[in-house]
């Protein structure tokens, strides 16, 4: 079938904005500083501190419905990436086969505390939090809200699980499942992955500092992010990009690191650029976490790879948000390629000597039309997505 | 319509497995006793993973749990049935399932209760993650393509078939490695037992299926299987109204997928809900079951499977809503 898988609208919620415009206004900013969050309860000898969502920015009547927080956050900014797309009236949609693709973690896992602290106390909790995960599996829910019938999907890839949402929607139009979707990802902070990251000692105790030599661990954050892709032609009204390539490619090595050498980012990367030249592209949005692995991996890749491309990590703004940092790294990429302007990356000062490449210190102009959005995540997945700006035709 | 081919699934199951539920109902074509809706003794099914040790080394065990354990076992036995074929950039990975490593999340969660929070166990959280059984399969069989693991409770095993359609037919993939996992966990005991509409017991395994594209039998191809080793599998992207009977007709509920012996007057078929307890992948096991039919008894050569929507209800809808999985002989 003809046409390629057009961006139609971006949306993103996150603690560096309540809407994706104010997220790239921030990054441009002075990046803000994280901080211990009341909410997680956390017992920890060192400070965690982390990117939460302003919560005033949060409807009051969702947030005493007893819907997850991953949940409100993902109406939230699939309401803009829709209405960004011209979907923003009642029926617009009715007739169309909708897609939506849902990346999580926190989301999709059965991980309710006070719930399990009373079975385990051997008192008789109600089962509500049981029927309420039962209910509320995160695609099936985002189609209800919005009354899409189409494929649906939640991806629990780990930290590139809306990197993959986003290509495995952009397939399923390809190959004739659905019209168009909806797809990206939300998660919320919990206190089981802000011990689990603590556990592992791979949290930084100060601001995070991606790429830097002082580098000592990642912030995690909480947030959500969608676009609408719909097959179509570029330069069409309305479009926000072309979505030019998607990779995924499993490293087959450890379950908490990236392999040494970068093995399935590499392979990504090469499937992602065939038929493309280094000067068709303009930066890499990295996945650029802040710990000491991941940032190794990516720079010696990149320094390999794409020698002299400006690339940087915008986690000093927005934490990790894990499930859904692939889709709103996705949205940052396109917002960018669009605005012809990158940032520099935040919490950057000294170069790691074991990287040899360093990140952008300062904002600057962009003019090729091609843009890489980097994910890596926990169990060796390596997810490259490739955005065109919408007006220029390969 | 999702057109894929398959071949022998691979199963991991708890209590006695398929074989006492299948044996005799086919050649006799009568139906076994109605127990369907009848509570059993609470005795749950938990899998034997034992055989692992037949693949992996013991240390390299050791720190797996055991929903890991299930799947890397499941993916296994696929391997070894089809050797060297499930390996490498061209071979992708999904597990697929209703709650994950659920029990580990569970576990983590008391290393932090007995414990307190900074002495939470990193091992056991980096099992927890959703993924993690994915990784290991991955790292063990060296598959360097696409992995994808999914939660998509009692539409997983539909939802996974798609996504594997979508990798082949893009040609991101040349096969794929298609597994449903589901273990139990403390709080779906909780919720069987206090549940009124729960029958049976709770059970839990992995079923693994081997994915090609539909094009794979006009293919030269060194590595290609002989063609009577393989099945198409068409399945129904959403629930319609079913024009045919098929031979096994299955309807989910809260608590896992049952067989429905309404629906299907006169045919044979079987139950597996006694055999291997409920869980939301019931019904993969079922399609495998009806898969291996066709290998077992050579005078089958069609067989189909009917998933009902949790919508429908059989005993009183005159038409036959559901999901549609039919398997032909090539």
């Amino acid at each position: 079938m003809p046409g390629k898988i057009l961006i139609r609208g971006c949306g993103a919620i996150c603690a560096a904005g309540p809407d994706l415009k104010q997220i790239i206004t921030t990054l441009f900013a002075e990046p803000r500083t994280p901080a211990p969050s009341p909410r997680l309860r956390l017992e920890l000898k060192a400070d965690h501190p982390v990117f939460a969502v302003n919560h005033h920015i949060l409807d009051s009547g969702d947030s005493d419905s007893g819907l997850p927080l991953t949940h409100i956050l993902a109406r939230i900014a699939a309401v803009e990436a829709l209405s960004d797309a011209g979907y923003d009236q009642p029926g617009q949609l009715k007739g169309k086969k909708v897609g939506v693709c849902f990346g999580t973690t926190v989301g999709a896992t059965l991980n309710n505390e006070k719930f399990y602290r009373q079975l385990k106390a051997g008192t008789q909790p109600a089962l509500t939090p049981l029927k309420t995960h039962l209910k509320i599996n995160p695609a099936d829910w985002l189609a209800r809200e919005f009354s899409l019938t189409g494929p649906r999907l939640t991806v629990t890839n780990a930290c590139t699980s809306s990197a993959d949402a986003i290509a495995i929607a952009a397939d399923w139009i390809k190959s004739g499942l659905c019209d168009l979707a909806l797809a990206g990802g939300s998660d919320e902070l919990s206190r089981i992955t802000s011990t689990g990251f603590a556990s592992l000692l791979i949290t930084d105790p100060n601001p995070c500092r991606p790429f830097d030599r002082q580098r000592a661990g990642l912030n995690l954050g909480e947030g959500a992010a969608f676009v609408v892709l719909e097959k179509g032609e570029p330069g069409n009204r309305g479009s926000r990009a072309v979505l030019a390539g998607t990779a995924s490619c499993a490293d087959a090595w450890h379950l908490t690191a990236p392999h040494p050498e970068g093995r399935g980012l590499k392979r990504a990367l090469d499937l992602v650029l065939e038929g493309y030249e280094l000067s068709d592209l303009a930066f890499v949005h990295c996945h650029g976490t802040g710990t000491s692995n991941n940032d190794l991996t990516e720079g010696l890749v990149l320094r390999e790879k794409l020698p002299g491309l400006p690339f940087f990590s915008t986690k000093r703004h927005t934490g990790h948000t894990l499930g859904a940092a692939g889709a709103l790294a996705a949205v940052i990429t396109i917002s960018l390629l669009n605005n012809h302007r990158i940032p520099a990356s935040a919490g950057f000062s000294q170069s790691d000597p074991a990287i040899a490449v360093a990140p952008t210190t300062r904002a600057q102009s962009i003019d090729a039309p091609l843009a890489l959005s980097q994910s890596l995540g926990f169990g060796g997945n390596n997810t490259v997505l490739l955005f065109q700006k919408s007006e220029v035709g390969r | 319509m999702i057109e894929l081919l398959t071949s022998k699934p691979s199963m991991v199951t708890a209590g006695a497995g398929i074989e006492p539920a299948c044996s005799g109902d086919l050649k006799t074509g009568k139906e076994k006793d109605d127990k369907f809706y009848r509570r059993q003794p609470r005795d749950h099914f938990k899998a034997d993973t034992s055989r692992l040790l037949d693949f992996v080394k013991p240390r390299h065990i050791r720190r797996l749990d055991h929903f890991s354990q299930l799947a890397l076992l499941g993916a296994c036995l696929t391997a070894e049935h089809f050797p060297d074929c499930f390996t490498g950039p061209r071979c992708g990975l999904i597990i697929a399932g209703a709650y994950g490593p659920a029990a580990t999340t569970f576990a983590f969660l008391d290393s932090l209760i007995d414990h307190g929070d900074q002495l939470a166990s990193p091992t056991i959280f980096a099992n927890s993650v959703n993924n993690a059984a994915a990784a290991h399969i991955a790292r063990h069989l060296n598959i360097t393509g696409p992995t994808l693991s999914l939660n998509q409770g009692h539409n997983s095993l539909n939802a996974a078939f798609a996504c594997a359609a979508a990798w082949l037919v893009q040609r991101r993939v040349d096969l794929v490695l298609c597994g449903l996992v589901e273990e139990i966990n403390q709080a779906l005991l909780y919720g069987f037992d206090h549940c009124p509409h729960a029958a049976g017991r709770l059970g839990e395994g992995a079923v693994f299926f081997p994915i090609w594209r539909p094009d794979r039998l006009i293919r030269k191809s060194p590595a290609s299987l002989e063609p009577d080793a393989y099945r198409r599998l068409m399945i129904s992207e959403e629930p319609r109204v079913l024009s045919e009977r098929p031979r096994l007709v299955t309807c989910n509920h809260d608590f896992g997928v049952e067989l429905c012996p309404q629906a299907s007057p006169g045919l044979p078929f079987v139950n597996l809900a006694d055999s291997l307890g409920q869980m939301p992948i019931l019904n993969a096991f079922y399609l495998a079951t009806a898969i291996n039919w066709t290998y077992d008894y050579p005078g089958i050569t069609e067989t189909g499977l009917a998933y009902l929507q949790l919508e429908s209800s059989p005993e009183s809808e005159k038409e036959l809503t559901g999901l549609h999985y039919s398997i032909t002989t090539p």
